[in-house]
């Protein structure tokens, strides 16, 4: 097909651990929009789905405890080796859908120090406790010094429970999402008038240009408004939860939107095989 | 195994996904019809609708989500006397599909290429 004047162009701008800058142009609005929401919502990843909690004194609620843990973004490098439950055989899970992973923290109560305030008896409990049965699905903290919290415990307090973590898409549970944020900008300078500043006095001291303003030209203030213009560059940043490469939300994004056309495209041809035939096509 | 016979028929009612229907009476002749996509919305749609516009027999294509509490999309589609709304859909697909090969082409190539900071760790 013709690829609408030699099709999107991307140019990486900066590449990190957890996030990556691009520039995606030479593409309508709503290529690169449906880029950030797939981004964003159908990207998918692992996080603990299900909480069985056999021992729980802790000041925390069981409930509460279970959302934090559903919160706690795991490593999901290797997702797609994974089945989502509604299309495993099983009834509730198994190893194919899903990954346990348990929790287990008892503190002793230490009569010597009972009686001694200098010494700071509360037990952090957090991801680092979380004991995965499948390596490549686990909490996602490298810096082992900064873990992820889940409970403060006081001596004598237990807390003792299995998760099941599944696969997903953030436009179930936005614990799914593999992103923390996107940012997505177009026409830094406003030529396009899409955008509508609430001004005290003065435009351009109360709304100063954006970062990406350096990548095109400034307002020519003897060019007339050009009401045919179209967006054509879109500025945008991927920050992940760590749980993905941002280089790989990006490109798995693109494959989810070409399986979501095909599978249209197959569905579309079962319903209208034979209305075609009718018509005499 | 009673347990498995009640799951095995759940899974039978399961909504279908992706599933594309006519919404009755809309395609009074081939060249015009509405689609309703189950399970879609505007990420879909609207790049859909612009590559469906950028098809030069395409009179009118346009989306819309008809309630926000239900999960689907219409999409309306009018062409010229040369094709017909449901090849022309077929099109739309297709294009839109090597649009997001060509995306991750140049990606790809781009990650290769290596001309961008990198940075193992730390800020930008
Ligand atoms: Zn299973």
């Amino acid at each position: 097909m013709d690829m609408y004047n030699g099709g999107p162009e991307v140019s990486i701008r900066a590449l990190k651990k957890d996030s990556m800058k691009f520039v995606l142009s030479n593409t309508d609005l709503s290529v690169a929009n449906a880029l950030r929401r797939i981004m964003i919502a159908e990207v998918p990843t692992m996080a603990i789905d299900m909480v069985e909690i056999e021992t729980n004194s802790t000041v925390l609620t069981d409930e509460f405890i279970a959302h934090r843990l559903g919160m706690i973004p795991l490593s999901s490098f290797d997702v797609d080796r994974i089945q989502y439950t509604r299309d495993c055989t099983c009834t509730l899970y198994c190893p194919n859908c899903s990954v346990e992973l348990t929790l287990h923290v008892k503190v002793n109560v230490d009569y010597d120090d009972m009686n001694d305030p200098t010494i700071d008896k509360t037990r952090q409990v957090t991801s680092l406790d979380l004991v995965t049965s499948d390596e490549s699905v686990k909490p996602v903290s490298d810096d082992r010094a900064h873990p992820i919290l889940i409970v403060k415990m006081r001596p004598g307090q237990e807390l003792k429970l299995k998760c099941v973590a599944k696969k997903g898409v953030a436009k179930e549970h936005a614990k799914w999402s593999p992103v923390y944020g996107v940012s997505f900008e177009y026409d830094p300078y406003n030529k396009l008038r899409h955008s509508h500043y609430w001004i005290e006095e003065d435009e351009k001291l109360e709304w100063g240009v954006s970062a990406n303003a350096v990548e095109e030209a400034p307002i020519d203030p003897n060019e007339p408004f050009d009401y045919n213009a179209k967006p054509d560059r879109y500025y945008m940043e991927v920050e992940t939860s760590g749980c993905m490469k941002p280089e790989d939300v990006a490109l798995r994004a693109m494959t989810i939107m070409q399986d979501k056309l095909g599978g249209l495209q197959i569905k579309l041809d079962d319903e209208f095989k034979e209305d075609t035939q009718r018509w005499g096509y | 195994m009673p347990a498995t016979a009640t799951r095995m028929e759940e899974d039978n009612v399961e909504v279908d996904t992706g599933k594309v229907t006519i919404v009755p009476g809309t395609m009074t002749e081939p060249q015009c019809a509405t689609f309703c996509l189950q399970d879609e919305d505007h990420t879909l749609g609207n790049a859909l609708r612009w590559v469906l516009m950028k098809n030069r027999e395409v009179d009118f294509a346009s989306y819309s989500i008809p309630h926000p509490s239900e999960t689907r999309t219409n999409l309306r589609i009018q062409t010229s006397d040369k094709t017909t709304a449901v090849d022309t859909m077929f099109k739309g697909l297709d294009d839109l599909s090597d649009i997001c090969s060509h995306v991750i082409q140049t990606f790809q190539a781009e990650l290769a290429k290596g001309e961008f900071e990198y940075f193992e760790d730390g800020a930008f």
